[in-house]
């Protein structure tokens, strides 16, 4: 991979003029919008008041709010698809070419960008993500199931002999409607699929240990059993005490979780939480090893508001496959001394 | 007074019944573990011929030490070897396979040979097993010895004359592991 400097360089040579372009663009969908919204809010008020002659306060504005909203989203959504599809595309093109990058996880519909290719793209994202979704809910990261699910920003790719790819996720549960309605957060960050160098059957998960660390040793441990009755997933305690202040594990397999969660890789999963100020949690499923590190961040998203000039926000880009290699590096995926090849 | 007592010798009962099964899970999970270390063992014995039959044409000087394991590991699979023999045995052939694979080092092309390097990847996957049969044997033995020494299933414990186990501590050799990464 690209060092940070040898990235700077390529962003200022070829980079920084595509996003000059992307930056006109936005200045142009801003007027648009504005122009739109205060053209539709004075034939609203004129329609309204003096060829209708209603004079009801809601009805002077709600049309026109609403043909606003639908008309900047549209063309907000229409200018994020040409920033992902075509600037994010080059710069992993230029500066990451060994890594497939997919905006919506899903393969894209045509390139020219009408609103009917909008539409497909949109459908396309929310087919996409149920699938996800169910991946991800099959891994048990979580307690919960989500059942509000958004995928985006998937990069793909081989590091060495090791098959990575880490995405954002957003996962939610909501229940109920109306006044009842519940939204729990269940995640949002940076989800990481990779594969690992040991074969395994089972299922196995680790997840933050609350219960342990607020309520200590004893009355946590007992919580976090008394939890893990009715699941298939079994609480599995583990040697090393700082992992275990951190951390609970689940597995439907003791020793093969023991097998798997080997001391060392307790140090570094110490060593990985932190050093990152979201929770880490990870499970070992279908032969694939997935880690999902939480963050407020909604990265790879090009600013409405303020400028798309700026390095900072390239600079993402690079902090997540950092991110990607150290995972590799620091659990030893690349290492082939089992039978796994 | 009488329906008082009559629910105190219930409830007395029903603590001593939750107890005896308690700890009776216990132990069966202990000796459950101690059979999937017996499985790892097993599988580590099967290993051995195989290695010593892939070396010992590039080892010539080390003859008396490939001699000395296939001995062991005889011993350690005759059916009349009682358990802690057994565990005594692991030891020694623990402490002579890092033997071999410190002495492999002087022997480069051993190193590049396929069917060795297969047999070296199965005998890491089969230790790291071992590894895991082991720490999960020692987690379940503590969880034994913490309830057999606590109160109040302590008292249940000594009514069934159940014993403290002990834990399995790696040898001394075991725990000098070789790097084997550099082996390769």
């Amino acid at each position: 991979m690209k060092s940070r400097k040898e990235f700077k360089e390529i962003y200022l040579r070829a980079i920084k003029p595509k996003l000059v372009r992307f930056e006109r663009a936005r200045n142009k969908m801003r007027r648009q919008i504005f122009l739109l919204a205060i053209a539709s809010f004075v034939a609203n008020i004129y329609v309204v008041h003096f060829v209708l002659g209603i004079t009801e306060a809601l009805f002077s504005i709600l049309p026109a709010f609403l043909v606003s909203v639908t008309f900047g989203s549209y063309k907000y959504w229409a200018f994020r698809r040409e920033f992902k599809n075509k600037l994010i595309a080059k710069v992993f093109e230029l500066a990451f070419p060994d890594f497939t990058y997919r905006p919506n996880g899903v393969d894209e519909v045509g390139d020219s960008g009408g609103a009917l290719e909008v539409l497909k793209d949109f459908t396309n994202s929310k087919i996409g993500n149920l699938s996800q979704m169910a991946e991800f809910n099959r891994t048990s990261l979580f307690l919960s199931e989500s059942n509000t699910f958004r995928y985006e920003d998937e990069i793909s790719g081989k590091l060495g002999k090791t098959d990575v790819c880490v995405s954002e996720v957003f996962a939610k549960r909501v229940t109920g409607s109306g006044k009842n309605r519940r939204v729990e957060n269940i995640f949002s960050g940076l989800f990481f699929k990779l594969d690992f160098h040991k074969n395994f059957s089972q299922h196995t998960v680790i997840r933050p240990d609350f219960a342990e660390r607020f309520l200590g040793g004893l009355i946590g441990n007992k919580l976090q059993k008394m939890g893990s009755s009715f699941s298939n997933l079994k609480l599995v305690r583990m040697e090393d005490p700082r992992f275990e202040k951190l951390f609970a594990v689940y597995s439907s397999d003791q020793n093969e979780a023991r097998y798997l969660i080997t001391p060392k890789l307790m140090e570094k999963f110490v060593e990985l939480q932190k050093s990152n100020k979201g929770r880490v949690s990870c499970a070992f499923f279908e032969q694939k090893f997935y880690i999902a590190i939480s963050s407020r961040k909604n990265r790879f998203e090009p600013s409405f508001f303020g400028s798309v000039l700026p390095f900072a926000d390239l600079k993402d880009i690079y902090e997540v496959l950092e991110l990607l290699q150290r995972l590799v590096e620091e659990f030893e995926l690349n290492t082939r001394l089992w039978s796994k090849e | 007074m009488l329906f008082a007592i009559l629910g105190l010798v219930l409830l007395s009962g029903l603590l001593a019944l939750v107890l005896y099964n308690t700890l009776i899970k216990k132990r069966n999970e202990v000796e459950n573990a101690f059979s999937g270390i017996e499985v790892q063992l097993t599988k580590r014995y099967d290993l051995i011929p195989n290695l010593v039959e892939a070396v010992k044409q590039y080892m010539q000087h080390e003859k008396s030490l490939l001699e000395n394991i296939t001995k062991l590991r005889v011993s350690a699979m005759n059916p009349e070897t009682a358990s802690d023999m057994k565990l005594k045995l692991d030891n020694q052939i623990s402490s002579g396979l890092g033997k071999i694979m410190v002495a492999v080092e002087n022997y480069p092309d051993l190193k590049s040979n396929s069917t060795f390097i297969e047999l070296q990847k199965s005998l890491n996957e089969v230790e790291e097993q071992l590894s895991a049969a082991r720490r999960t044997f020692n987690a379940m033995v503590t969880d034994y010895n913490n309830s057999i020494e606590m109160f109040p299933s302590s008292i249940m414990a000594s009514f069934m004359g159940l014993r403290r186990r002990e834990l399995f501590i790696a040898p001394e050799e075991a725990k000098k592991r070789v790097d084997l990464k550099k082996m390769f």
